[in-house]
């Protein structure tokens, strides 16, 4: 997949799985790449600025058998933010989604 | 690669950043090794898909860098900002560097025509107060009392001009921030994202 259109909405697409549950790290990673191809490592830059913009915040817990993990969770602005993108996301693929039936219509 | 050349790599490309944020970001990619091994991956496997260590160093070495910068403004705070978002790439040099430069220089123009004018203001004036009371001999083409009031418009006009630049200074820098944190945005990961 074209790697602008991933960049585009890999934010959204954390602040929605977040949206779900808390998650930490690897999970969140794992999620995604379920769905498409992202370059892993490229997730904790991202999450560190949604931290540092107050759309996620962090904590420390307990995993069994195991070190403690870093879990990310939604914050109210975070909410905000996440419901703007979808939003925007839900427009812009409906255009886009009228715009290829037409030329498949005519084609 | 495996986990410990992975981490020094990271690290190194950390090593501009205090040691708390430095080991925080570390402690990250740390714990997304041990959780892959405890799934049963292997860390050249984990590494091969987190990215390289170096890109993805520079990314949020930059990354500190500009919120530090907005955050706690100052000139070597932005100045250490742009050099680090300048290290992400060579088309840096055109999109950043470039500008900043000539931004800087333009407003380091304008304070020195602004502060030249609010020096000369009061020199001329002085010199045409003078030559009023008959002290200094009138050397100018115009009458002294025109030189006392051209000499108190220049230095309003100079400090007026140097009041623009601080004001300017602070709006470039905001926008500067936004700039850079775009700019970060857009020009990393594009290898493999």
């Amino acid at each position: 997949m074209n790697a602008q259109f991933k960049k585009g909405v890999l934010e959204m697409c954390v602040l929605v799985l977040l949206g779900e549950r808390d998650r930490y790290g690897y999970e969140l990673v794992q999620d995604i790449s379920h769905l498409f191809e992202i370059s892993e490592g490229s997730i904790y830059p991202l999450l560190r600025r949604l931290r540092d913009e107050g759309s996620v915040s962090t904590y420390l817990q307990e995993s069994a058998g195991g070190p403690a993990r870093k879990y990310y969770s939604l914050t109210a602005d975070g909410r905000a933010v996440r419901d703007t993108l979808v939003d925007e996301w839900n427009e812009f693929a409906r255009a886009v989604g009228t715009l290829l039936e037409g030329t498949h219509a005519e084609g | 690669m495996q986990k410990d050349e992975y981490i020094r790599n990271l690290r190194k490309a950390l090593s501009r950043l205090p040691e708390s944020e430095r080991e925080d970001i570390i402690a990250d990619y740390e714990e997304h090794f041990s959780v892959g091994v405890s799934e049963g991956r292997d860390e050249a496997d984990i590494a091969g898909a987190l990215g390289d260590p170096r890109s993805l160093g520079r990314e949020h070495a930059a990354l500190f860098l500009v919120r530090e910068a907005e955050i706690d403004p100052s000139a070597r705070g932005l100045g250490r900002a742009v050099a680090a978002t300048v290290g992400l790439g060579l088309f840096n040099l055109l999109v950043v560097l470039l500008p900043f430069l000539l931004l800087v220089l333009i407003l380091i123009l304008i304070l020195v025509i602004g502060f030249s004018l609010a020096c000369s203001g009061p020199l001329l004036t002085g010199y045409s107060v003078l030559s009023l009371l008959g002290i200094m001999p009138s050397g100018l083409s115009a009458p002294p009392l025109a030189g006392v009031f051209f000499g108190i418009g220049l230095t309003s006009a100079g400090l007026f001009l140097m009041v623009i630049t601080g004001w300017l200074m602070r709006i470039f820098y905001r926008l500067g921030i936004r700039y850079l944190r775009w700019n970060i945005s857009v020009i990393t990961g594009k290898e493999v994202l």
